[in-house]
């Protein structure tokens, strides 16, 4: 029996039990015929919106493979109408049982910013700023930077995010730069200085590879880029030794707060999104940093740069001379305010300063 | 500017993989003996591990929950009924979606395995998540509506993101009507950073392929089928068009994310170009 004879059959025999109880009743036969027409027009009825709610518009079926797990407290989800038909809207995949308001409590995550006062004394106020990517912690940053106020080197590595280890490697890359940093004029030694680098991030790896995503991002490594500047000779006739690798960058600033040099970029329309960078396998090659000497003078201000503030600081030369103006602090709430608006990409940014006497 | 979100724990992105299972995917892949299915899980188990890769951070945390997989077949049963299923067994994972980080824990298994390089013989581990199957018919249309509904509801709660790329593996024309007219819904989706991506790539059977890959004009192909895919696959964001540009193909201004006759290197590039958010990742 199809279905719509078997919804006239039911219609009709309903109908006609109502009919045969009237006329049982003795009500008679004209009211047993509207009785008869009654029932079955209601049961027509309400078989037909029965009926129209089985063919609203639905989805194909979704067999099998449907959310084999409950779904964890998603509130009902709405149903939306696109396009005339109903998409219903199943499950909302919670990102790592965060909600959108403990993401922006990490905003205000003072644990996010790192200031290092190294030295302050006058004119010669050496300190560094690190700040983590929007919704990251401090511990997440992939920036390192390393600065010894005694012997005035300083450096800046910005590990590349896809890369397996790349903070580790770019906190080896700062130390082993300040520690002991490749010479320019000596051949073969930043070579040297790379192998004694890649030696340093493998010995100090950790033996507890807890998957096979970790023993395949070994076996990957990681990247990272390098600014680093050292500081010699006597106070007449100082100069600033910097090498750059990739789109980190070093500015230097006169006495006169006026920006006088930057490097290995000069304008923000140079960064692109394939810098140079130094990996951390032999296997990944040798790379050829630029040395640059510059002659400084007391007074003058040495600033390394992660790329993003980078890139924000070329963007308007008069930026580098309003943050000297400002303590590391209000740095910080400035450049986090312009990276809310947009105006520097959501990265780790540091910042390395170094004032000379 | 679209398409340039970056992509971290707040603004993860959701990738879905629809995969054809129907009986023809039996026949090799050109000019080798390898099944199509065969190729095509294969090459899915390698680009979940190299999405799983880009959230690896270091050894002392698992990979970031930074991308959303669903792999999702499709084929019929014998009466021709549609049979549309996730392809992934990911505890946590809610309704056909998977993160990375839940992805990483639970492969069905890991196989060891050998691969020639210049140094010579490297043994590596290869994590499988997905399963060869063919059988049946081509319903398209049903898993374009399931790639929407996943796609619906992703937006509505990362409306920042990125947007959904969902990216269509097949060897043949749709059996359950014109996809066209699915394509162009789910394509209407869309986060603040862009409409949904919808890739799709066409395997070639027989000796010889002659691989069309992210072409920009629909003139190039004379057959219906080849306009249909054409009309029904998205303009490369520049980001992917530039991964497109670097792995050797011309991918003129206006690519689409779309290619016929894929042999299994071009289903090998298409995977990478459609899935390269890597500089975009935090």
């Amino acid at each position: 029996m199809n279905r719509e004879t078997e919804r006239y059959g039911l219609a009709g025999g309903a109908a006609v039990i109502v009919a045969l109880f009237a006329i049982w009743k003795g009500v008679g036969v004209a009211p047993a015929v509207l009785a008869i027409l009654v029932t079955g027009a209601v049961f027509i009825g309400v078989e037909y919106v029965l009926d129209q709610r089985q063919m609203l518009p639905d989805t194909v079926p979704a067999p099998g493979g449907e959310s084999r797990v409950a779904f964890p407290a998603a509130a009902a989800p709405p149903t939306v109408s696109e396009g005339g038909q109903e998409i219903s809207s199943p499950n909302v995949l919670p990102n790592d049982g965060r909600t959108s308001a403990t993401l922006d409590m990490a905003l205000l995550d003072p644990n996010s910013v790192e200031v290092t006062h190294v030295a302050s004394a006058g004119t010669r106020t050496i300190w560094s700023l690190s700040i983590a990517k929007h919704g990251q912690a401090i511990a997440e940053c992939e920036d390192a930077v390393h600065i010894d106020a005694t012997r005035w080197v300083m450096a800046v590595a910005d590990g590349a995010s896809s890369s397996f280890g790349a903070g580790r490697w770019a906190q080896v890359l700062v130390d082993e730069f300040v520690t002991a940093p490749p010479q320019p004029l000596s051949p073969g030694s930043f070579d040297s200085w790379l192998e004694r680098s890649r030696a340093a991030m493998s010995g100090g790896e950790s033996a507890d590879r807890s998957g096979w995503w970790a023993e395949e991002g070994a076996r990957r490594g990681a990247f990272a880029t390098l600014v680093g500047a050292a500081v010699h000779g006597k106070a007449d006739e100082r100069v600033a030794t910097v090498m750059c690798l990739g789109d980190s960058c070093a500015f230097l600033v006169g006495g006169d707060r006026r920006l006088r040099r930057s490097l290995p970029y000069e304008d923000a329309s140079q960064f692109g999104s394939h810098p140079s960078l130094i990996g951390s396998l032999p296997g990944h090659g040798a790379v050829a940093p630029s040395w640059t000497t510059l002659p400084v003078a007391p007074g003058d201000v040495l600033v390394l740069a992660s790329d993003a503030v980078s890139e924000w600081l070329l963007g308007d030369q008069r930026r580098i001379d309003r943050i000297l103006e400002l303590t590391p602090s209000e740095i910080a709430d400035v450049v986090i305010a312009e990276r809310a608006v947009g105006h520097i990409v959501n990265d780790d940014l540091t910042l390395a300063v170094m004032g000379l006497s | 500017m679209t398409y340039s979100q970056r992509v971290d724990r707040a603004t993860p992105t959701c990738i879905i993989f629809l995969v054809d299972q129907s009986a023809s995917m039996y026949e090799p892949m050109a000019g080798t003996t390898t099944p199509k299915s065969v190729a095509v899980a294969e090459q899915l188990n390698a680009t979940i591990m190299e999405l799983i890769q880009r959230c690896s951070k270091s050894h002392t945390e698992p990979p970031r929950p930074y991308f959303a997989v669903a792999a999702i077949g499709y084929r019929t049963d014998k009466s021709g009924t549609a049979i549309v299923q996730s392809l992934l067994t990911v505890p946590n994972s809610v309704g056909d979606l998977a993160w990375t980080t839940d992805l990483a824990q639970a492969p069905l298994r890991v196989e060891e395995r050998t691969r020639e390089t210049s140094d010579g013989s490297l043994q590596y581990r290869m994590p499988i998540w997905v399963e060869p199957f063919n059988d049946g018919g081509t319903p398209m249309c049903a898993a374009f509506d399931r790639a929407g509904r996943i796609a619906h509801s992703w937006v509505q709660a990362y409306p920042q993101s990125f947007p959904p790329i969902v990216i269509n593996l097949t060897d043949g024309e749709s059996t359950d009507g014109s996809p066209t007219v699915w394509a162009d819904r789910i394509t209407s989706l869309a986060t603040s950073d862009g409409n949904l991506l919808l890739f799709n790539i066409m395997l070639a059977g027989g000796m010889n392929s002659n691989p069309v890959m992210f072409p920009n004009s629909r003139q190039l192909f004379r057959d219906h089928s080849g306009q249909t895919l054409f009309d029904m696959s998205s303009e490369l964001p520049e980001i992917m068009r530039t991964a497109a540009v670097r792995q050797g193909y011309p991918a003129e201004a206006g690519a689409r994310g779309m290619s016929m006759n894929a042999d299994f290197r071009a289903v090998v590039s298409f995977l990478n170009v459609g899935t390269s958010v890597g500089h975009l990742l935090r």
